[in-house]
């Protein structure tokens, strides 16, 4: 069972969730991107909200921790948390060190939620930087369709390596390897798959389907933002 | 103030006024202090560039056709209108559907359960099947579920008195008292709310064309209003009809004077604090095209002087026969139209001497009167300029869609900097005492919409909405004092992401003049009225009409032309209407004067 749904109405509706799930409003106004952007794109945004709810919760207020930093490179040990909280960190140190020295790297350890990945990328070519983000993930982890290219933001490119389920590699390998290059450092990155920005403005256009069960979930955790009037406050109201 | 805009913005603007100019005026824009407080806020009043103004401007300009599909509703005003609509070759249908019971209050509210008119805006001609069909989810209200080949639905509830004045008149023949229709503000119909923008699933915004004709910020939501003025006169008269062979028409002249009534709340303000770069823009719009206008030379042009003339006889008209509910938190309207009087003979004064400066005269009028007079001729004198307003409008939707991001790479002593410098009004204000941070605002349980509870009494603080600027710029500074000033901000805020939002909105705006009202919004003598009449000015409310501090009552595109002007490309000056006047014997009886 699927629903037409509309990108600024999951939008709305991924902030609130997450606000409900613990997630800081600062987070969860960033966040809700994300959450729209894989809607859009792998159909499966609010099925990761309703799947993942109790690790998200869990890891709601988790605050990443530098592990190595260089002058172009930083990894990053995400302490468990979703790329939807711990994304937006990582660019931003992508991003500045891009800036600074023409190519940044940041590898993201101990994460999950790949498919917000590709957000990533898409955020970057709107601070004008080429990306590649590659991720590395047991199968049994987010198993999305995850491949694609950015043709509307040239340089930019999400690519990602399978990792064989089971694989004893898998363990020690970054999640996420995020790599942000400054204009003129990178002239283009060729990759096979489907446009993910074409997918975006579709949905944008012409709205999505989103499976019943998860909107209707993640829209009623939505709604427990509504609070309770005491009769002082009702006195208030207008 | 000589801030250099961001490229964006400054490239379509040079392009039209040239970068000597453009400088010219960005040196003559006003303090922002001067500006952005709450009280100076809920003082400006509506011009050109306010949205309604800039929709009903653009059907004019396209010679928009709408016409009716099919009306078909009965003596109580139960039934059907389909109307078809060609802008500029751009095809649209809306569907309304009118209901007519008696409910005890129509507030309008997003909670209410039932609405006099319920409509939907389609993309393109929309055969009665689909429009069924629409109807059937339309019946659920807010749980209905539509796609995005419609742009929203729409509400609407009658003034139960004027609208059955007006219905009850046309029935015997004759017409209702336009001076009765005026004390209730001018309408018969109340706009109660445009859901689009993905709502329910509709179409959204970005989604539109570049050349679509509602692509340009909330002209959707305006030509919504529009369009439920038109149906209200269609219905009126279709009732009419049925109640009596010989029932009248609405005079012509009297519906150009009727607008489309508003009434918002508290919710207002939770918006433009949301979304800083909307108030940004819209504040630089309107403040710009005022730094053109008093930076002409001097003298100016008679013809435009004698425009001002005219439009502050107009405006003085207005203040003194439109709306006579009792007003709060306002001018009386008497004096304001007193002071506008004066300001006509100086400037009669100044014409006369062939020397009509208006740099001289803003500067006198701000020196002599109070705020509300002050603005309100500001906003006179940017409509000398209808072109100007014009072409500096077309930076509106670049302004409010600019990208709100961090920087990472900026280095925190110049965060720290930029905070100093754009907040110090914020950084100014003790918030130590709990009267200074009373109140928080957040959504309601009981109607969805936003409520200001107070701080140790209400249960909604965990989930607050965002209001709190100063607390958070305060906050932000404190936590970046003690940073190594050369370190970046990517890596301040991966040790405290809490800061991102407010990193992001300090970063934004930094190269845009105005930014944050300027005002404690949690403060316990704060008063939400300023920054509701702000934000519905803004869409274009003509008159104000405050019900008490927290809640403001309106009226819309009064005098706004018609349909059948519309596609004449006439009713380009419009606004400040005057009550039409109606012969007693085409008058009901009991409406005429005594």
């Amino acid at each position: 069972m699927s629903i037409t749904t509309a990108v600024r109405e999951i939008e709305r509706l991924a902030q609130d969730a997450l606000r409900m799930m613990g997630v800081p409003f600062p987070a969860a106004e960033r966040a809700m991107h994300a959450v729209t952007w894989a809607e859009a794109v792998h159909g499966r945004g609010l099925e990761f909200l309703m799947a993942r709810e109790a690790d998200i919760r869990a890891t709601a207020a988790a605050v990443p921790r530098l592990i190595s930093e260089s002058d172009d490179a930083a990894v990053i040990d995400a302490g468990g948390a979703s790329l939807l909280t711990m994304g937006p960190p990582a660019l931003d140190l992508a991003t500045a060190l891009a800036r600074t020295c023409g190519v940044g790297e940041v590898r993201v350890t101990r994460s999950f939620g790949l498919m917000f990945a590709g957000e990533l990328v898409h955020w970057a070519a709107g601070r004008g930087l080429g990306c590649v983000a590659i991720c590395s993930a047991p199968a049994t982890d987010d198993p999305f369709e995850l491949h694609g290219s950015f043709s509307t933001t040239p340089g930019a490119l999400l690519r990602f390596r399978k990792t064989p389920a089971q694989s004893d590699a898998v363990a020690e390998m970054p999640t996420l390897i995020l790599q942000c290059f400054a204009p003129g450092h990178v002239e283009s990155i060729p990759v096979d798959g489907e446009d993910l920005n074409a997918r975006f403005d579709a949905a944008l256009r012409h709205g999505m389907k989103s499976p019943t069960a998860a909107f209707d979930h993640v829209a009623a955790l939505a709604l427990r933002i509504r609070q309770p009037t005491s009769e002082r406050s009702r006195n208030q109201a207008g | 103030m000589t801030t250099r805009l961001p490229d964006v913005l400054a490239a379509p603007l040079e392009e039209t006024f040239g970068a000597e100019r453009l400088a010219l005026a960005m040196a003559a824009l006003r303090p922002a202090d001067h500006v952005l407080t709450a009280d100076a806020l809920g003082s400006i009043k509506a011009t050109g560039l306010s949205f309604a103004r800039s929709m009903v401007a653009r059907m004019v300009r396209e010679r928009w056709r709408i016409r009716p599909r099919d009306i078909d509703v009965d003596a109580d005003g139960v039934g059907h209108a389909i109307y078809d609509i060609d802008a500029a070759g751009h095809v649209m249908t809306f569907a309304a559907f009118s209901r007519n019971e008696q409910v005890p209050e129509k507030e309008g509210r997003l909670c209410d359960t039932y609405f006099d008119g319920i409509g939907a805006l389609f993309q393109g001609r929309t055969e009665i099947a689909r429009i069924m069909a629409e109807r059937e989810q339309m019946k659920k209200l807010w749980g209905g579920r539509t796609d995005a080949s419609v742009m929203g639905w729409t509400v609407t509830n009658r003034s139960d008195r004027y609208f059955d004045a007006t219905v009850d008149a046309l029935a015997t023949g004759r017409q209702p008292d336009p001076a009765t229709l005026g004390l209730g503000g001018g309408y018969i119909l109340r706009n109660a709310g445009f859901y689009g923008n993905g709502r329910m699933g509709c179409g959204v915004w970005r989604g539109l064309d570049p050349n679509h004709p509602l692509i340009h910020p909330y002209h959707q939501e305006m030509f919504g209003l529009y369009l439920w003025r038109e149906f209200g006169f269609d219905v009126a008269e279709a009732m009419a009809r049925h109640r009596s062979p010989k029932a009248a028409r609405l005079d012509t002249e009297l519906k150009r004077f009727l607008g489309i009534g508003n009434a918002s709340g508290l919710g207002m303000v939770a918006i433009i604090t949301r979304w800083p770069l909307w108030l940004a823009t819209w504040v630089l719009v309107r403040e710009l095209a005022l730094a053109f206008a008093v930076t002409e030379p001097a003298p100016v042009p008679d013809a435009v002087a004698k425009r001002l003339q005219g439009l502050l006889a107009r405006a003085a008209r207005y203040y003194r026969t439109v709306d006579a509910r009792p007003l709060q938190h306002v001018e009386p309207r008497d004096q304001i139209a007193a002071n506008l009087e004066r300001v006509g003979d100086w400037l009669q004064q100044m014409r006369a001497a062939s020397a009509a400066s208006w740099n001289d005269l803003m500067t006198r009028v701000d020196g002599d009167f109070d705020r509300e007079t002050v603005e309100q001729v500001a906003s006179l004198l940017i409509d000398c300029y209808p072109e100007r307003a014009a072409a500096i409008d077309r930076i509106t939707p670049i302004g409010m869609n600019l990208a709100f991001d961090v920087v990472p790479e900026m280095p925190v002593a110049e965060l720290r900097d930029i905070i100093r410098d754009r907040y110090g009004w914020a950084l100014d204000i003790d918030l130590t005492s709990p009267e200074a941070r009373r109140y928080f605002w957040y959504r309601s349980e009981e109607n969805n919409e936003q409520r200001r509870g107070e701080r140790g009494i209400d249960s909604g603080e965990p989930v607050e909405s965002f209001v709190d600027v100063v607390g958070a710029a305060q906050t932000l500074l404190s936590d970046l004092q003690p940073v190594d000033g050369a370190q970046s901000v990517a890596r301040f805020l991966f040790d405290q992401p809490e800061h991102r939002y407010m990193v992001a909105r300090v970063q934004s705006t930094a190269r845009l003049p105005y930014a944050e009202i300027r005002s404690n919004l949690i403060d316990a003598e704060f008063l939400p009225v300023r920054i509701i009449r702000f934000y519905l000015t803004t869409m274009g409310l003509e008159s104000a009409a405050p019900k008490n501090h927290r809640w403001v009552l309106g009226v819309l595109m009064q005098g706004a032309p018609l349909r059948e002007d519309l596609e004449a490309g006439d009713g380009a000056d419009w606004i400040l209407p005057a009550p039409p006047t109606i012969g007693d014997d085409d008058l009901v009886p009991r409406q005429r004067a005594s």
